[in-house]
């Protein structure tokens, strides 16, 4: 484990630095540039180990990829004439990857075998997997003790109704509105839920691939996806607003702050502008300049001596809001947000006790249900620190609480920076950059 | 809808064509309707607008850049413009010539629009040195690839009227870009062509579109200059849209290169000068109606030279009906459309000589030598990612003994999206090659 040690930022931040670029939305432009009968560019690739998996699995279904720079990916896609033949393709280590190939799988009328390895095993991948029957499509389920695997032969006559579990997470309804364009009858799909979990990203997938030329309709949970073609996609990737969040954080935590970061390219991800407001409720100001590309983070008031945030829609900055609220000037109320405890870690479990343990007053709420479903915080707090943190192997808890630690009395050591490649690799640097002192622990 | 989401396709030899077709909506006049609409404040209304791949790219980029979008029905826009554009976007024509170029003068007032396409086979390979030129002479700092190739940023802080030189031999998509920029402008813009201008038919759409959206623009009599008076401006109008030339002009050859008779349905032909009259040169029995063309093919077609200044649309389905004359046919005056899509003229020989078809090329001709009997085919071809490649080949299968493959032939999709669909309901046969 590499362990970090994190200086108060006694002087504050202040200077440029850049972040990366968005994880979903470099998921969803693979996905459409295998999917559309023509070329495509992905600007800005945001490569993480899911995406290479992602890259690797779309390129066995025949995405040709016809130029490579750091600045930019070309490719050529298949439209509906994926390569299949009995191919066996490996989906490694990611749940959203495989269920997006077992989707695509669906529009071959040939066989394909997915695997996975003996991790993917122990989480329920398969079991959301009934929109391919209910689409015309058949699945098998081979796995062995080893291998998580499924067979999939597509229909000549795909399309119907697809119910959709939407309970837990929108990867499945992702999957499944990707392809149906392409389906040789409308789609429609049901979702069991109304206000499902994951919301912005569901727009953002109906965002692009509208804006590749997929007719689609939407009606609150139901969504009808009539046959049409995916257009050459041009992708210039939104910046990842979740590692902004830790910039912003570093803002907020220590004593004073002004960040520039360079290279922005702000997403249409509902999520993005919640996340803003929020902010700004906060205290911490962001004014985007479109022609230099360029968003500038200051120090400001809250909006209020209470500030209530529903968590429901932005469960990936969370964590990071756990992190800034014992240091605004205001009590800090977060709801709604259940799910977070459902990802990599119990993230809000985790942020609360670790937060605690730096010397924050931080307490759980608990929802009708009797399950934390958020947290609250009294303001401008001034905690200790100068203890050993522990990310529990989760980028999004290392970046937090780092950022939590900017702003604690004593150094805090911190472990699991070897994570920091799931989402944001150069962090530290970027805070050394901006003046804040941390390095690796003695 | 379905045959353009496959990477090959099988066109069948026919027996006989019957029914009716009907042309899309022209691309070159809708993206100057949408373009022009999006730069007028207030709301434009566009009707019969074409669902081409090309129009949609103006559609997508005049969003970008501000615009609102509405579609009440599938053949109707309604554009919202908001009298000035964004700055700072990119923009992403496509694989499309005329949008690129005049998005280029439409933008050239903003700050910072940057041109991306991810065709960089197809339109990134095609030169915009002269409208990289005009537009530095004019004030606009440019950054662009080697030959004014894409990616292109341009930033108009300091762009200004007065007068400017465009040469115009390569394509007349420069001038239209510019006459488009002179209505957004302070000042007075006086374009002139240097050389010469080889399509002068799309620059009369230009004019007739700019005239309708209040911007007056006063040609020479010899066209080779052009003035935009100030206090010309972008104004909200009504639009409706005629039949593709590219499109008609293929149907047409199509209908007369075997036994047919089809009713060619259309809302008005534009840029198609001398093609009815050349078709009945050839022998070919035309029954023209005011807005229906009833096409009787499968007699003995003659050889006959085209000038492609004309009708270079029409050059691509022009020459490969005369692969079927009874004799050598010359397509001249046509240097301009090897700066297209692809090389329509070495790239289209390339594709007539593996299907079997004799022909030659020069600078600025096509020769094309006939053989009535057609060719055996049952080889693949390709589309070089060109609408008129994969419409023009289609014509060589239809009457070739055993059909050709057409690799990539989505991109018929630019301007025809339904043309295989199209294909078939007249008697046509296709198949989805695995």
């Amino acid at each position: 484990m590499t362990t970090a040690r994190i200086e108060p930022a006694l002087d504050g931040v202040r200077g440029a630095t850049r972040i990366p670029h968005s994880k979903p939305h470099m998921q969803r432009a693979l996905l459409l540039s295998l999917l559309a009968n023509a070329p495509s560019t992905i600007m800005n690739p945001a490569w993480s180990s899911e995406a290479e998996s992602l890259f690797s699995s779309v390129r066995e279904f025949g995405l040709d990829v016809t130029g490579q720079d750091d600045r930019s990916l070309h490719l050529s896609g298949v439209g509906k004439s994926v390569k299949t033949g009995s191919a066996k393709v490996s989906v490694v280590g990611s749940a959203f990857n495989f269920r997006a190939m077992a989707a695509v799988a669906c529009l071959s009328r040939g066989e394909t075998v997915l695997e996975g390895n003996a991790a993917m095993l122990k989480r329920p991948v398969t079991e959301y997997l009934s929109f391919i029957p209910e689409l015309g499509g058949t699945l098998t389920d081979i796995s062995d003790a080893g291998h998580l695997r499924t067979r999939i032969r597509g229909s000549s006559r795909l399309g119907g109704t697809a119910t959709v579990d939407t309970q837990h997470s929108s990867q499945v309804l992702t999957s499944v509105l990707l392809i149906a364009p392409l389906a040789d009858r409308p789609v429609r799909i049901r979702c069991t839920n109304a206000g499902a979990v994951g919301e912005g990203y569901i727009g953002l997938t109906e965002s692009m691939m509208r804006r590749q030329g997929a007719g689609i309709e939407r009606d609150g949970s139901s969504f009808v996806v009539h046959p049409s073609v995916y257009d050459a996609g041009m992708h210039e990737l939104a910046s990842d607003f979740t590692a902004l969040s830790y910039l912003a954080g570093a803002v907020a935590t220590a004593p004073r702050g002004s960040v520039t970061v360079d290279g922005y390219y702000p997403s249409e991800l509902s999520s993005e502008r919640e996340f803003l407001a929020v902010l700004e409720r906060l205290g911490i100001r962001t004014a985007y300049d479109p022609v230099e590309r360029r968003l500038r983070i200051e120090k400001g008031d809250p909006a209020a001596e209470h500030v209530e945030i529903d968590g429901r829609n932005i469960p990936t900055v969370v964590p990071t809001l756990a992190a800034i609220a014992p240091f605004v000037a205001a009590r800090v109320t977060l709801r709604n947000a259940a799910h977070v405890n459902n990802h990599k870690c119990r993230r809000v479990d985790v942020m609360i006790r670790e937060l605690t343990r730096m010397g924050c007053w931080i307490e759980p709420k608990h929802g009708a249900d009797g399950r934390v479903d958020g947290f609250t915080t009294v303001g401008r707090q001034a905690p200790a620190g100068g203890v050993a943190l522990e990310s529990h192997g989760d980028h999004r808890i290392f970046l937090s609480l780092a950022t939590a630690a900017l702003g604690a009395d004593r150094p805090s050591v911190l472990g699991g920076a070897e994570h920091l490649h799931a989402s944001f690799p150069d962090f530290l640097t970027s805070l050394n950059t901006l003046g804040a002192g941390v390095g690796p622990a003695a | 809808m379905g045959f353009v989401q496959y990477k090959a396709l099988h066109i069948h030899a026919a027996g006989e064509l019957k029914g009716a077709a009907n042309p899309p909506a022209s691309k070159s006049y809708s993206a100057r309707a949408v373009l022009a609409a999006a730069l007028a404040p207030g709301r434009s209304e566009i009707d019969n607008i074409a669902g081409s791949q090309n129009v949609r790219a103006m559609v997508d980029s005049c969003q970008v850049l501000g615009a609102g979008i509405e579609y009440p029905a599938p053949d109707r826009l309604v554009i919202t413009g908001s009298g000035r554009q964004r700055d700072g976007v990119t923009v992403n024509p496509g694989n499309s010539g005329v949008v690129l170029r005049l998005l280029m003068g439409a933008t050239a007032v903003l700050r910072r629009t940057t041109f991306m396409t991810p065709f960089s086979a197809s339109l990134g390979r095609r030169s915009n040195s002269e409208m990289v030129d005009a537009l530095r002479a004019l004030g606009s700092e440019v950054t662009a690839g080697v030959d004014g190739r894409l990616p292109i940023t341009l930033d108009g802080t300091r762009v200004h009227g007065g007068d400017v030189s465009i040469n115009s031999r390569r394509s007349s998509q420069y001038l239209s870009g510019l006459l488009f920029l002179g209505g957004l402008l302070d000042e007075p813009l006086t374009v002139r062509v240097p050389d010469e201008l080889k399509a002068p038919a799309p620059v009369h759409t230009t004019l007739k579109v700019l005239g309708a959206t209040g911007v007056e623009v006063a040609p020479a009599d010899d066209f080779m200059s052009f003035d935009v008076a100030t206090g010309s401006r972008f104004e909200a109008a009504h639009h409706r849209i005629g039949s593709d030339p590219a499109s008609t002009a293929a149907l047409l050859a199509l209908a007369s290169a075997v036994d047919s008779t089809v009713d060619i349905d259309h809302h008005g032909l534009e840029e198609l000068d001398g093609v009815l009259e050349h078709l009945i040169g050839m022998g070919v029995s035309l029954d023209v109606g005011e807005r229906s063309v009833r096409v009787s093919g499968g007699g003995t077609l003659r050889p006959l030279d085209f000038d492609g200044a004309k009708a270079p649309d029409a050059v691509l389905p022009l020459a490969a009906l005369a692969a079927h004359a009874d004799g050598t046919s010359r397509f001249h005056n046509i240097e301009h459309i090897r700066y297209k899509e692809c090389d329509r003229i070495s790239d289209f020989r390339h594709e007539l000589e593996r299907a079997g078809v004799a022909a030659e090329e020069k600078q600025d001709e096509l020769i094309v030598h006939g053989s009535p009997e057609g060719v055996r085919g049952g080889v693949a071809v390709d589309s070089h990612y060109d609408h008129a490649v994969v419409m023009a080949m289609s014509l060589i299968a239809l009457r070739s003994r055993e059909g050709l493959t057409v690799n990539d032939p989505q991109y018929v999709a630019q301007t025809f999206p339904d043309f295989f669909e199209q294909l078939q309901r007249i008697g046509g046969r296709v198949t989805v090659q695995s």
